[in-house]
């Protein structure tokens, strides 16, 4: 993938170059050929087995142009089997005929290349299979969906189980369940199952396949054959396959198919497109038919995902409009981040906006990094640095201050759900908070500090990450939470059924719930404290079955974990390289406090259907962060210090309609317990919350059950979940009057008296004015603008001060002050 | 012109003559829709139900539309005023009271418009009516408890032999009923029902059930009429009654949207009831096929269905668990049986109409009394599920079910036996009408029937009956079969009887010899006192012989001594002739002894021969006793090998002849079956 970006950047220029031959002639010629020259072809899959009789596998031929583009040139592509009589070649789709080696000789456009054919068993049929041929078929015609028969209670009288995640139930329930009705052995074909799939009686999901084509035969099959189960020993698919790996398209309605392939645990493959369900998260840019073929709409982004079994993997696709003209600026780049930015944007055809102002940047880099705006003497100490390197210096400043701490204190406060209750007492949540404050403080690396909250014993005042496991006692909640906060994933699903939109099976949640399994609590003299230990004991079943257990990392090895700690095992595997979601997830996490949105957007809603906007990107954040040894102070400078943190928000006419891919910055609503800061900040009054010195920031509060009216209409976290949508930044009526009437302004502008002082000090109001744009905008008004306002707020002489106070006012709630842009 | 005049003359003449078979109304009033009706219609209804308001969606302003009907459907059934609302409502028999907020209309009018019905609702003059299919009625003045009088009811004529699917492989066994009163048992199948005889397994008829899978299936009470329910699953279910004796169908109702599930027939037939997946338990009359009531009770489908037989209650289960006792005649809920957790399986009356048996795949058995609707029995028969159950008429019950195992129960639950388990859940089960077989049909087609007895297999039914044409095969096969079994009975026979015969010869030789020996043995005995005189006698003889020697020999020596002294003396004295004359004749005397000595001596010699001659034959005489005795031991004791040699040839020779004859039967029962199978018509006689 790298490979081609880096081949794409180097011929970025090509394309206008090539435009210069008369376009006409091309054109008429051969409407479909594209103005760029071929770089290559590739034929998937690189290999083809075909085994038994019964197997056979398409294939297909993707050109890649010097512009980028791809295009499927699978019927274009002269095909030939170097042995004929080894397989029957039909278009692209090869049929067993004879044991043998030999192989597919594509040439195009003047190239050629071989890809190995091993045929075995070719005179051998398979037997039908109920969970390899027959479960596919359901969940292919959608029979198992949550709004069909995989319902809980099913639907119509018959359930399936959701996803398919337990075939051997679903065997009884076609076969046994109600004798006679469901299955005729007699006469197959007037089976309730076929009569109802294909639409022959009234069936409130319609006609699900057609009559006579494959999937109705592989029914009809299994029904001939008796129905039979399969026996334990049946292969299980292990891998799932997806073909082409990526696609660029180039224009409306260029179609590109694809290539699902199975892999099974006894070492076959099976072509399983035609029983592949097809889905995009962009259906405005890139269609997918049910058979497999993307159809181009629209410029846009999509990830096309092929679900089979308990997989379901996608391959991203790239539509740009036809014979698009672009040229990507020459921009700096600052470091690596900036490098693989512009690499997606150049294959994207989008520019970057241009550098935000050193206002701007002011302004956003104290909101995002100390949660405060800078003082009007901070200000003019920035804007009046002549030094070239002066953003860098101003960040390294201010990753230094404590604020900055404080701010991911509250962050991660929010994660580990930070907050008293009937199970943790104040106290408790008060030293659970100092500990984490003290971690992040002294920049302890986030693995260490961890893998000590994940494996910690021990009483909950005595050792406060203890309090991690009083927040939730629930098993499943605290398996939910782990992967969630610390991976990044949502394994909700997987509780109850086969993830269907990940690749995680129930077997994957309860292995990794039973990590949690053992864990011991009991009082002490203290009723307000808990002692969590290792009872060595406990295991987890699995709800089908309930078969005990082992511990299995998410994703990762089954470990050794007789006589050990569970927690302790998974902490010291989960906060490690050997974890490939830890760093990743932290990254994105941080790299969304950045931008607003991470390059997996919701940060904890990572899985195969959510891709991350930038991969590489992404992949090369959780590499550095690995490198930094997890001290996120660095990642952040990284992030800070690239040109694309330092965007304008502006848009340009090729990235105006992104929002995904960081061509330019986001419009961010500044967070509630900031929010609040800041106008405490800029009117210079004082907060008082509860155990909390007066004058304290919100910021600092420790307990998430703490909060005011203010920080609750805000969106502050209540850190009752893990939610990444606990810190709500939706606008809400009561926000605005709040800000209109309520004691957030008007009387914090009173109380505070910058005014009055001002005044007080012969300042003239254009002086005041300029003064509170500062405060409160992090720049000076313009003169069109201090005119006017001067103007107002003298229009009645007497009334000066209450002139500039409406003033403060304004700029209060004006949406400038309220947004990081 | 002329035409036309025939065509009317035909019809009225057939009209006459359908009149007459039809209905028993006066045949010579003709009332027509056109001449008679349509005047009463445009004067009293037609305000409303015309062509362009047709309220109710009725539009009686001509023929066609009238007999259209309106929304709640027909309103004219030829033939049947009764059944028709125009007439119901005009009469007031029912509600809505037509013409609505008005008085009756003229009865006379009324009555024209029953007698137009009456007679076939023609159109006009020209008309034909349409032949009224004969109503069935099958309803019973009062119900029999217990067997019901007559013979058994059985098919009586030839049914369908030839089934209407034959698959490659049956379907599980969803239906199934045992006739309460004849050795008969009904299997549902596909698209039919077959009959079998449970003392003998041989397929009796096949009858059609067009409408899809039988999923129910029910004798009535005194075993007359057969019911089937079923249908086209998520599509259509009906549910037709037959005669058992001809194979007719009576009775067809039943328009369900979904394969019925549950049916059963009133002990005194006048309803059917049915349910299915609609949840609905539907009442229907036996008399015309018209709904008597819907039950809406049930929240799951609904999944079995029995009337009590004193037909007075009837019990309908749901797949929730759901169990009910309606009264049959009201549709008053009688008692909601709470017990079952899911999915009630099956119903079973006991004779006496006061236990109700249910079975459920919560695994339970539960028996319910009903005089207070209290649940008094509760068992697990069936681990995984109960499938079916069913009273035997003396009070037992057998119930099979996902443990595969059918099982024979007393009247409180304690099991009495267990028969030989399926290869797969055990379905539907019942009890022949004496409680001698047991029947169990399972998910993989296969019904088997048991002895009760000794709980072993009798023999094996299919629902899936093979063809006319395979039967042949079969048949003919089994012929071939019994005509080889024969032949070499035939052969084994002549082998046996030669056998037989040559130990009857052999037999009658010793028998003989034995006869022979004894008599010689006799003789034997006889001869030797025989051979004892004569050799006494020889031997005295002898002696006396030789005692004449003696005395001979004496004589003679002194005859010769003095013969010689004489002729001494007379050479002595030559001169004395006297002396010499003495001498001479001494010695003439003297030859003479010896001569007399010498013929003494000869019979002597020849007596001795003669002693030893009887000695010898003595001896033999004596000799031979003991060897024809031991001669004849040895016959004896052959006699009886030889006896029992023919006996049990004798015997074989019997088996022989009986295995014969019974394969001579067979062969000819064989022959028959199959000149039988080769004459039935693959469709029933009719």
């Amino acid at each position: 993938m790298r490979w081609m970006f880096l081949v794409l950047s180097s011929l970025a220029g090509l394309p206008s170059l090539l435009l210069a031959q008369p376009p006409a002639t091309l054109a008429a010629l051969a409407p479909m050929t594209p103005s760029a020259a071929l770089v290559s072809f590739t034929v998937y899959p690189p290999d083809i087995n075909l085994e038994t009789a019964r197997d056979r596998q398409s294939f297909l031929v993707q050109a890649l142009y010097a512009d980028g583009i791809t295009r499927d040139v699978t019927e274009e592509a002269k095909v030939r089997l170097a042995n004929p009589a080894l397989a029957r070649l039909d278009i692209n789709v090869l049929y067993p005929l004879q044991d043998g080696v030999t192989e597919l000789v594509v040439e195009f456009g003047g190239r050629a290349a071989a890809v190995p054919v091993k045929v075995t068993g070719a005179k051998v049929d398979r037997p039908i299979s109920f969970k390899l041929d027959v479960m596919p078929v359901l969940m292919r015609a959608s029979c198992n969906t949550g709004s069909c028969h995989g319902a809980a209670r099913g639907k119509d009288g018959f359930r399936l189980s959701l996803f398919g995640f337990d075939p051997d139930g679903d065997h009884y329930r076609l076969t046994r369940e109600i004798n006679g009705r469901r299955i005729n052995l007699a006469l197959p074909n007037e089976s309730l199952l076929i009569e109802k799939a294909l639409g022959k009686v009234p069936h409130t999901g319609g006609q699900r396949i057609q009559e006579g084509d494959e999937h109705h035969q592989t029914l009809l099959r299994w029904l001939e054959a008796g129905a039979p189960n399969d026996p334990p020993t049946i292969a299980t698919p292990t891998a799932l396959e997806v073909f082409p790996k990526n696609a660029v398209l180039d224009g409306k309605d260029s179609k590109q198919r694809l290539v699902v392939r199975a892999k099974y645990s006894d070492g076959t493959d099976r072509d399983v497109t035609a029983l592949t369900l097809f889905l995009s998260n962009n259906d405005n840019s890139a269609k997918i038919s049910p058979e497999g073929i993307v159809t181009a709409d629209q410029r846009g982004e999509a990830f096309v995902m092929a679900r089979f079994a308990t997989f379901t993997v996608g391959s991203p696709f790239i539509v740009l409009p036809k014979g698009l003209q672009f040229r990507f600026p020459q921009v700096p780049e600052n470091n690596y981040i900036d490098k693989l930015v512009h690499a997606k944007l150049r294959n994207l055809r989008i520019a970057p906006s241009d550098l935000c102002s050193d206002e701007v940047f002011l302004r956003r880099v104290y909101l995002d990094i100390v949660g405060l705006l800078p003082t009007p003497e901070e200000y003019t100490r920035f804007m009046d640095d002549k030094s070239p390197n002066k953003r860098e210096k101003l960040i390294d400043e201010l990753l230094g201050r404590k604020e900055f701490a404080e701010m991911w204190v509250m962050k991660w406060a929010e994660l580990l759900q930070i907050r008293s209750s009937d199970r943790v007492s104040y106290k408790a949540t008060l030293l659970y908070y100092n500990w984490l404050q003290d971690k992040i403080a002294r920049n302890v690396p986030v693995d260490e500090w961890v893998r000590e909250l994940l494996g910690a014993n021990g009483g909950t005042f005595k050792n406060p990450p203890t309090n991690y496991y009083q927040t939730e006692i629930d098993i499943l909640k605290v398996t939910e939470n782990v992967a969630q906060v610390f991976m990044g994933m949502r394994i909700q699903c997987a509780q109850c059924h086969n993830h269907p939109f990940d690749r995680w099976t129930m077997n994957d949640y309860y292995g990794f719930a039973a990590f949690f399994a053992q864990i011991g609590r009991k009082g002490t003299d203290d009723p307000r404290e808990i002692i969590v230990f290792n009872s060595g004991g406990g295991e987890v079943r699995h709800p089908v079955g309930g078969r005990v257990m082992a511990p299995k990392f998410l994703g990762g090895a089954t470990p050794d974990v007789a006589g050990k700690d569970r927690r302790v095992v998974l902490a010291n595997w989960l906060a490690s390289p050997d974890n490939p979601y830890f760093a990743t997830n932290l990254a994105n996490i941080v790299w969304a406090h950045f931008f607003g949105q991470g390059i997996i957007h919701e940060v904890d809603d990572v899985r195969i259907s959510n891709p991350p906007s930038n991969g590489e990107l992404l992949q090369e954040l959780g590499k550095k962060f690995t490198e930094y040894r997890y001290d996120f102070k660095k990642l952040v400078r990284d992030i800070c210090t690239s040109r694309t943190y330092q965007l304008s928000t502006v848009p340009n006419p090729s990235n105006e309609g992104d929002t995904r891919n960081f061509a330019r910055a986001a419009v961010r609503r500044i967070r509630a317990e900031t929010m609040l800061d800041v106008i405490s900040q800029v009117t210079e009054t004082k907060n008082k919350f509860p155990g909390l010195p007066l004058g304290a920031r919100a910021t600092q509060i420790a307990d998430g059950n703490v909060s005011n009216y203010f920080l609750t209409t805000f969106g502050r976290a209540t850190r009752e979940t893990v939610c990444s949508c606990e810190v709500k930044l939706e606008p809400t009526l009561s926000q605005s009057l709040h800000l209109l009437n309520g004691d957030a302004t008007t009387q914090r502008i009173q109380a505070g008296g910058i005014i009055a002082k001002r005044l007080a000090e012969k300042k003239t109001p254009a002086q005041i004015i300029e003064e509170l744009y500062i405060r409160c905008l992090s720049r000076k008004p313009m003169p069109t603008e201090l005119d006017n306002l001067v103007k107002l707020a003298t229009a009645d002489p007497a009334q000066v001060q209450r002139g500039l106070e409406d003033v403060f006012w304004s700029l209060l709630n004006s949406r400038e002050f309220m947004f990081n842009h | 012109m002329l035409r036309c005049a025939y065509l009317l003359t035909l019809t009225l003449t057939l009209l006459a003559l359908v009149a007459d078979h039809v209905v028993a109304a006066d045949p010579k009033k003709k009332i027509t829709f056109d001449d008679h009706v349509l005047p009463i219609l445009r004067e009293k209804c037609l305000r409303c139900h015309n062509a362009d308001k047709a309220r109710g969606g009725l539009d009686l302003s001509t023929y066609a539309k009238t007999m259209e009907g309106g929304s709640s459907g027909a309103v004219v059934k030829p033939g049947d005023a009764d059944g028709s609302r125009l007439y119901l409502l005009t009469a007031h028999k029912e509600e809505p009271k037509m013409p609505p907020n008005s008085p009756m209309i003229a009865p006379a009018a009324v009555d024209t418009l029953r007698d137009w019905i009456a007679l076939g609702a023609l159109e006009n003059a020209g008309s034909k009516p349409v032949p009224i299919k004969p109503k069935a009625d099958v309803t019973l003045k009062s119900v029999t408890r217990g067997r019901p009088q007559g013979p058994p009811p059985m098919p009586e004529t030839p049914l369908r032999s030839e089934p209407i699917v034959a698959a490659t492989r049956p379907n599980a066994v969803i239906a199934l009923a045992v006739s309460p009163w004849a050795p008969l048992v009904a299997i549902g199948g596909q698209k039919q029902v077959t009959l079998y005889h449970t003392e003998t397994g041989q397929l009796l008829g096949v009858l059609p059930f067009p409408w899809g899978t039988p999923t129910v299936l029910k004798f009535s009470r005194n075993g007359s009429l057969l019911l089937a329910g079923g249908g086209r699953g998520g599509q259509s279910g009906k549910v037709v009654v037959w005669s058992v004796k001809n194979g007719e169908p009576i009775i067809e109702v039943g328009n369900e949207l979904d394969a019925v599930l549950a049916a059963d027939i009133s002990a005194d037939q006048t309803m059917i009831a049915l349910g299915g997946p609609g949840k609905i338990v539907r009442f229907y009359s036996t008399r015309d096929g018209s709904l008597i009531r819907e039950v809406k009770k049930h929240t799951d489908w609904v999944t079995t269905i029995e009337f009590s037989p004193d037909g007075v209650l009837v019990a309908t289960g749901d797949r929730n668990g759901g169990l009910f006792v309606w009264e049959a005649y009201t549709g008053r809920e009688f008692y909601t049986l709470r017990g079952h957790t899911t999915f009630i399986t099956d119903l079973s009356w006991r004779d006496d109409s006061n236990v109700l048996a249910s079975s459920s795949e919560d695994s339970s058995i539960r028996l319910w009394e009903m005089e207070n609707g209290s649940n008094f029995k509760t068992w697990t028969a069936h681990g995984g599920g109960t499938q079916s159950v069913k009273f035997a008429h003396d009070g037992r019950l057998v119930s099979t079910g996902r443990d595969r195992v059918t099982k024979l129960w007393d009247g409180n639950g304690t099991q009495q036996k267990a028969f030989e388990a399926f290869a797969d859940i055990g379905l539907r089960v019942g009890i022949t009408h004496d409680t001698q077989r047991v029947l169990a049909g399972d998910w993989t087609g296969q019904v088997r029937v048991w002895n009760v007895a000794d709980a072993k297999s009798a023999f094996v039914l299919s629902t899936n009956p093979p063809t006319l044409a395979e039967r042949v095969a079969q048949a003919t096969q089994e012929v071939t079969a019994k005509q080889a079994a024969f032949d070499q009975a035939s052969a084994a026979f002549t082998t046996a009887k030669a056998n037989a015969d040559k130990a009857q010869a052999q037999l009658a030789a010793v028998q003989k010899s034995i006869s022979d020996l004894t008599a010689a043995l006799k003789s034997a005995n006889d001869s030797v006192p025989q051979a004892k005189a004569a050799l006494d006698k020889a031997s005295a003889d002898l002696a006396a012989a030789q005692m004449r020697v003696q005395a001979r020999q004496i004589r003679q020596t002194v005859l010769v001594e003095a013969a010689n002294k004489l002729k001494a003396s007379a050479e002595q004295a030559k001169t004395n002739p006297d002396l010499a004359a003495f001498a001479t004749q001494a010695q003439q005397l003297a030859d003479q002894a010896t001569a007399e000595l010498a013929a003494a001596q000869k019979q002597v010699s020849e007596l001795d021969a003669q002693v030893k001659t009887a000695q010898a034959n003595y001896a033999a005489a004596q000799k031979k006793v003991p060897d024809t005795d031991a001669a004849l031991k040895a016959a004896m004791a052959q006699l009886p090998v030889k006896q029992k040699q023919v006996a049990d040839l004798t015997a074989a020779l019997n088996t022989a002849k009986a295995n014969l004859d019974a394969a001579t039967t067979q062969l000819n029962a064989a022959k028959a079956a199959l000149d039988k199978l080769k004459a039935t018509p693959p469709t029933a006689a009719k």
